[in-house]
């Protein structure tokens, strides 16, 4: 590795680049294809207001999530209960959240009728909000430890102490407006996410009119030639409305540290989040796990009819080999996406990569079903008819974009703090570049490699749209059947494979309690 | 998928069959179907779909970038993802001379034509679906007239609702709708004219007008399937539902999935009967295989197990030579000719969505 050879630098470049020339390319022949279109999807009924609601949620969802993450507690204490709550999967969370507290829910059907009020209700912009913070907060708390780990800021703190100002008062002039800075990318992975999911809005956001990301997946999914060219408009205004996101998340922070920082003082907000959190995601798990097992639940009874397992039993034969291949999928997805981003940050650090970070990150600024149509032409051709394995490589390699983006964004910010010296002294021994990679720095990170793996690997489990659109039915997953089941009736049937993707997740997260040992092992 | 690997040595056949996984019933069949194919060496892999539009749009995709060969090796499709896939040309032709059992179909039951559109032979129907409702402490008459149905709102306000058009169980209730408040018009079974169109839809939208107010939500949000409204019957949150499935509510209360104290309900006195279908995709790698299993599911055993009350309760579309049929079908209603629905939800969307 320590040859020049330029056409590994021309391979990272193509793999890097190509995915956003199809885009490219693919979006011309959508919009060039039929203008005629153009005037009836501005005049489609109820379009300004899902561009409305949508940019409410992407707004309501940044501003709260930034004040109530920048200025709580669990920022400043690091624990590993957060991942848990990050591991919950989103679909899962928001079943489980509606069926507790939405109007004729399990806790609802507690509650004395006088207290009864349908503020968190199914189908209702605020609902979506709420779900969406429940979730993204914890994201953006853990974020959040990770780059405080790299700021002296507690020298900070006793500087601004030295100076004569409160501990809180520095905290909020001195330690604030860097961790602000620093936290743009995540922020805006939020708020793109909130402009564009899909299966989280399907059952929490107002459908009359739904979201512009739910109708461009309908209209998507619409055969007719208008309805395509809809969908290609609506995909290219969700792209402007990120565009837009990652301004306003620059607004947001000029806005933060002009106006609201100064007057802050010694105010401190002390609400108890780490409970509170914790407690929303255990119950939102807590409840889908009853539900798996409850036999005839019908308002207003507090409890099933009964309780059996009966139904786990029989789906078990189907759900073992979907959780062995999601698990499989999302382990090679993960260690590609790990390796691929490691090899691009070592080739930064040698030859300096321009806009590395806006490569990578891409994939979650963009609207996802865009991307993939987007790409499907280059692997039709690949899978066409073909044997499941080149099924399987398009499905890890359409998946890898979305992964890496996370690698690098947990990884990258400690690379960089590397003294990349320890590695030439490895080397000026005699080892390799990679023997000597792999002795010092991959134990010295490995904390941030194996969360970075195990968030690619959570990342890729979630997935539905690449399975759909490139596994051609070769490779099903959790995930692909749990988003099958619930577009049905059966609450059971739905609860079931629900807990069973939560359980592949909270495996995941065992292996964060692997690094001492492996460390130890090295030692010998 | 399991056994791929396997079946490459043993050289079974998969037949990769798209369909719809929302429904227990359904998939518990399709397993069925799975061992009693096993034993011709084929193995019926399900790949289970949120909607069949899914599988529509990529084989339209595959079909314009001409692929020589699908993913897809059949599909359980109805209606508009029909017509779009028969009018790009990405369907097997002259299916029923590939069927032998195609010849058991009972032609008495409409099933020629998809919402309005000659199958041609390009899709094999596989059931027939009945529009109806489900109504929780319903009054003692299975049926109703549009004017009793809003007499009903008036009287639990809040507590009835219908799927959001152009969801095809909502489009069907518009359509029910529409014929019933203009009588059956002759002039619905025909394409519309520019004069009549005003003429007829008028008395359905006066009449959602007032019905919407009585609505859940007050008519300002809808369930988005099914499905969907099913669920929020199970919870208490509404009244009513809707379906296709003559046998579902049997079947889901015999599940517990739906609790005791509700019945179905038709809104006229006939009920929109369509047909469910199986096609398979021009480019499929394994089309033989795929003709093997829509012949397996037309013949009598098949038919006669998905027709069974404890299993999916889908009624048969054969006749059946050694026993007698059990079609326990509500009176069917035609449907209205297919431009009627374009003009139904483009104009339910204009008054409701904005």
């Amino acid at each position: 590795m320590t040859s020049k050879l330029p056409w590994r630098g021309a391979v990272a470049l193509v793999l890097l680049t190509a995915p956003w020339l199809l885009l490219l390319s693919y979006g011309i022949e959508q919009l060039t294809q039929q203008t005629q279109f153009l005037s009836p999807w501005l005049n489609y009924p109820g379009l300004a207001e899902m561009i409305e609601q949508t940019v409410v949620v992407g707004i309501t969802v940044m501003l709260v999530a930034t004040i109530v993450v920048l200025s709580s507690q669990p920022l400043r204490s690091s624990s590993g209960w957060l991942v848990q709550v990050i591991a919950l999967p989103h679909l899962a969370f928001a079943i489980g959240l509606l069926w507790l507290f939405a109007p004729y829910g399990w806790l609802w059907r507690l509650v004395p009728e006088a207290w009864h009020s349908s503020v968190f209700d199914r189908q209702q912009l605020l609902s979506f909000i709420i779900i969406l913070l429940a979730k993204e907060i914890p994201f953006l708390w853990l974020m959040g430890q990770r780059t405080l780990a790299q700021m002296p800021w507690r020298r900070w703190l006793l500087v601004g102490q030295s100076l004569g100002y409160s501990r809180q008062r520095s905290w909020w002039l001195l330690v604030m407006p860097e961790l602000l800075r620093r936290m743009r990318l995540p922020l805006m992975i939020v708020l793109v996410y909130s402009l564009s999911v899909v299966d989280v809005a399907l059952i929490a956001a107002a459908q009359t009119p739904p979201p512009l990301a739910v109708q461009v997946l309908q209209w998507q999914l619409d055969a007719q030639p208008a309805s395509q060219q809809f969908a290609a408009y609506g995909a290219l205004t969700l792209l402007l409305l990120a565009v837009v996101a990652a301004l306003a998340v620059f607004l947001q922070e000029r806005l933060i540290r002009a106006v609201v920082l100064p007057h802050l003082g010694n105010f401190a907000l002390r609400v108890p989040w780490q409970a509170l959190v914790s407690v929303i995601g255990l119950a939102a798990a807590f409840a889908i796990a009853a539900q798996s097992i409850a036999v005839g639940w019908f308002y207003p009874e507090l409890w099933p009819t009964s309780w059996s397992v009966e139904r786990w039993q029989q789906e078990l034969s189907q759900l073992l080999p979907l959780f062995v291949q999601s698990a499989g999928i999302a382990a090679v997805v993960a260690s590609a996406s790990l390796i691929w981003v490691v090899l691009l940050l070592e080739w930064r650090r040698r030859h300096g990569v321009f806009g590395l970070s806006g490569w990578l990150l891409l994939p979650l600024l963009v609207p996802q079903l865009t991307l993939l149509l987007a790409w499907q032409e280059l692997f039709a051709a690949f899978t066409s008819g073909g044997l499941p394995w080149r099924y399987a490589l398009a499905l890890i390699m359409v998946q890898i974009p979305f992964s890496a983006a996370y690698v690098y964004l947990i990884l990258a910010p400690l690379e960089q703090r590397f003294e990349q010296r320890y590695l030439t002294t490895m080397q000026s021994f005699g080892y390799g570049f990679w023997r000597s990679w792999w002795l010092t720095k991959r134990s010295l990170l490995q904390q941030p490699l194996l969360l970075a793996w195990v968030f690619a690997a959570l990342v890729s489990m979630a997935q539905y749209l690449p399975i759909v659109l490139f596994g051609g039915g070769r490779w099903l997953t959790l995930t692909s059947e749990l988003v099958a089941v619930s577009s049905g009736a059966n609450s059971q049937l739905i609860a079931i494979y629900a807990v069973s993707q939560w359980l592949l997740a909270l495996l995941f997260l065992l292996v964060l309690a692997w690094p001492q040992q492996a460390v130890e092992g090295e030692q010998q | 998928m399991r056994v791929w690997l396997l079946g490459m040595m043993l050289s079974v056949q998969q037949v990769y069959f798209h369909a719809w996984g929302g429904s227990d019933e359904v998939n518990q069949y399709v397993r069925w179907a799975q061992q009693q194919l096993a034993q011709q060496d084929i193995e019926l892999v399900h790949v289970k779909v949120a909607d069949i539009s899914e599988t529509v749009t990529l084989l339209l995709r595959e079909n314009q970038q001409q692929q020589p060969s699908s993913a897809v090796d059949l599909l359980w499709l109805n209606g508009e993802n029909f017509h779009a896939l028969k009018a790009a040309g990405a369907l097997r032709g002259e299916l029923s001379q590939a069927v032998a059992n195609s010849a058991l179909l009972d032609p008495t039951l409409g099933w020629q034509n998809d919402f309005g559109i000659a199958t041609d032979d390009y899709e094999l129907p596989w059931g027939v679906g009945q529009f109806h409702l489900f109504i929780r402490n319903s009054p003692t008459s299975t049926s109703m007239t549009p004017a009793q149905f809003l007499t009903l709102a008036q009287s639990k306000p809040g507590r009835l609702s219908y799927p959001k058009p152009p969801e095809f169980h909502g489009t069907t209730f518009l359509k029910l709708l529409l014929l019933e408040l203009n009588q059956h018009n002759a002039a619905l079974y025909q394409p519309p004219q520019a004069q009549q169109q005003e003429l007829l839809l008028a008395p359905l939208w006066a009449y959602l007008d007032q019905l919407h107010p009585l609505l859940w939500r007050g008519g300002k949000e809808f369930p988005v399937s099914a499905a969907q409204q099913q669920q929020l019957l199970a919870n208490g949150v509404l009244d009513n539902a809707v379906s296709f499935n003559p046998s579902e509510l049997f079947n889901a209360q015999r599940a517990q999935r739906l609790p005791a104290g509700i019945a179905p309900l038709l809104i006229g006195e006939r009920a929109i009967t369509n047909s469910h279908y199986l096609a398979v995709p021009k480019a499929a790698a394994n089309s033989e295989g795929a003709v093997k299993v829509i012949n397996f599911m037309l013949s009598e055993a098949a038919q006669q197990r998905k027709q069974a009350a404890d299993g999916w309760g889908d009624t048969a579309v054969i006749r059946f030579q050694q026993s007698a049929n059990q079609r326990d079908l509500f009176p069917s209603q035609p449907e209205p000719h297919v431009g009627w629905v374009q003009l139904l939800e483009q104009q339910w969307l204009e008054r409701y969505q904005q």
